[in-house]
This record gives structure tokens, sequence and C-alpha cells, in this order.
């Protein structure tokens, strides 16, 4: 369940993140052969990840007391996994 | 190197921390008979599965179950399976099932189990893909675990 604002900005970067999956994924399916699925998904996934991009940017606005581990400037790419050794 | 303690709110630290599955057996396992040795069980009867069929690549421990939560309800993980079982699973169907989500919770594993290939990362190296669990519900950073399966 989303309780507040700050939880609505996470659940939208953790859907936005599976829409980008999908989408890498669809060109993973499109590079070995041009299914159905590839080509015609391209166009839905496209309008998914831009309306995402929109809300994120919009709920994003109204966190007041956003900390700076939170906020995120989508001009910028997100930073490279930290990998622990 | 062992893994870090956990932090105040309960989480590993920020990062992807490498395990063996002594480590993870060791650290995760809880109380025998708890909720939490039930949710290890499922995913060590899920990865005896996967290895059995073949299957290779690497493991992506994430969620309450690699927290410090005394009893998680699941596991989470994600596969990201290697070419050669990119290749097994589509010819395998009943392999192809341990790497379906629905199937994986029709089974009982107690597991929520997100399968993708590697070579998704070199055809489409987007921002936001795949690390949308280094984060918890309020966006702030926090620790997973990788082991090789």
């Amino acid at each position: 369940m989303i309780h507040d604002v700050n939880e609505l900005s996470a659940s939208l970067r953790y859907v936005a993140g599976w829409a980008d999956t999908l989408e890498g994924l669809r060109r993973h399916a499109e590079e070995i052969d041009t299914g159905l699925l590839a080509t015609t998904s391209a166009g839905p996934l496209a309008e998914i990840r831009r309306t995402l991009r929109e809300a994120r940017e919009f709920v994003d606005s109204l966190t007041q007391d956003a900390s700076p581990e939170v906020a995120v400037d989508y001009r910028l790419p997100l930073p490279e996994r930290q990998k622990v050794a | 190197m062992a893994l870090p303690p956990f932090r105040e709110d309960g989480w590993l630290p920020e990062g992807h921390h490498g395990a063996t599955w002594e480590e993870v057996a060791l650290r995760f396992a809880g109380e025998p008979e708890s909720k939490r040795s039930l949710v290890l069980a499922g995913l060590l009867r899920w990865r005896a599965a996967a290895l059995e069929k073949g299957m290779a690549g690497l493991v992506i421990l994430d969620g309450s179950f690699v927290s410090s939560k005394e009893t998680p309800g699941d596991f989470d993980l994600v596969f990201l399976y290697d070419e050669a079982t990119e290749a097994l699973l589509r010819k395998d169907p009943e392999a192809r099932k341990l790497t379906d989500y629905q199937a994986c919770r029709a089974l009982g594993l107690l597991g929520d189990i997100f399968a993708l290939p590697a070579s998704l990362q070199r055809v489409s190296p987007l921002p936001g893909g795949l690390d949308m669990f280094d984060f918890d519900r309020r966006g702030r950073p926090k620790g997973v675990i990788e082991v090789s399966l």
C-alpha cells in the first residue's frame, strides 16, 4: 500500500524500471527475430515510459521535503550500480 | 569478504554484495522451523531445480528476506541467465517453468522470481532498467546480494 507522496515516487520509479526492462526485452527479441510482439509492443511501451516519466516528474515536484537521496534529476543518467566485492 | 552488518533501518548497506550460497544460508536462515527458514528452503529448492536443469547465471537477492526482518513473507530474486541457459529455455518447457513468475508461485516456493537474459544489458543498457531493486519503498538506496547460481 502507498501511504504518501514519497512512497508514490518510489513506486513510480520501480514501475519505470520494469518498463525500461520490458523495452530492453523487446529490443532483445527484435534482434533475434522480428516477431509480432517485438514490433507491436514498441508503441505501447514508448507511451508507458513517457507517461511514467511525466508522472514521476509531477509527483517529485510535490515532494516538499525530498531529501537528496530521493530527489532525481531525470536529465541525468542514473548512477552505475555500486558493486561491492 | 564477509557480508556487512545491517543498517539501522534493517537493510544491508547500499550496493551489490557478493556472497556464496553458504554465506546466504548462514546469514539468512533464521531459527529452525521459523517462517524465515521455510522461505530459505523454498529458495534453495528453486536453486536445486535450476541447477539440475543445467541453468547458469547470476542471482540477485532482494527484499525483506535479505534484511533484518524476523519473518519475511517470501524471497525476491532476479535471475540473469547466461546465453547457454537462454538457448536451453527455448527448447525445454519444463526449464522455462523455473523462470516463469506465475509458474513458480504456483509451485509454492514462497518467492517472487524474475528471470531475464543477461544479454539484455548488452542489447539495451537503459538507465533505470534492473536497478529498481536497489531502493526501498521510500526511494532510499539499499543493498542487495549477488550470488552465482
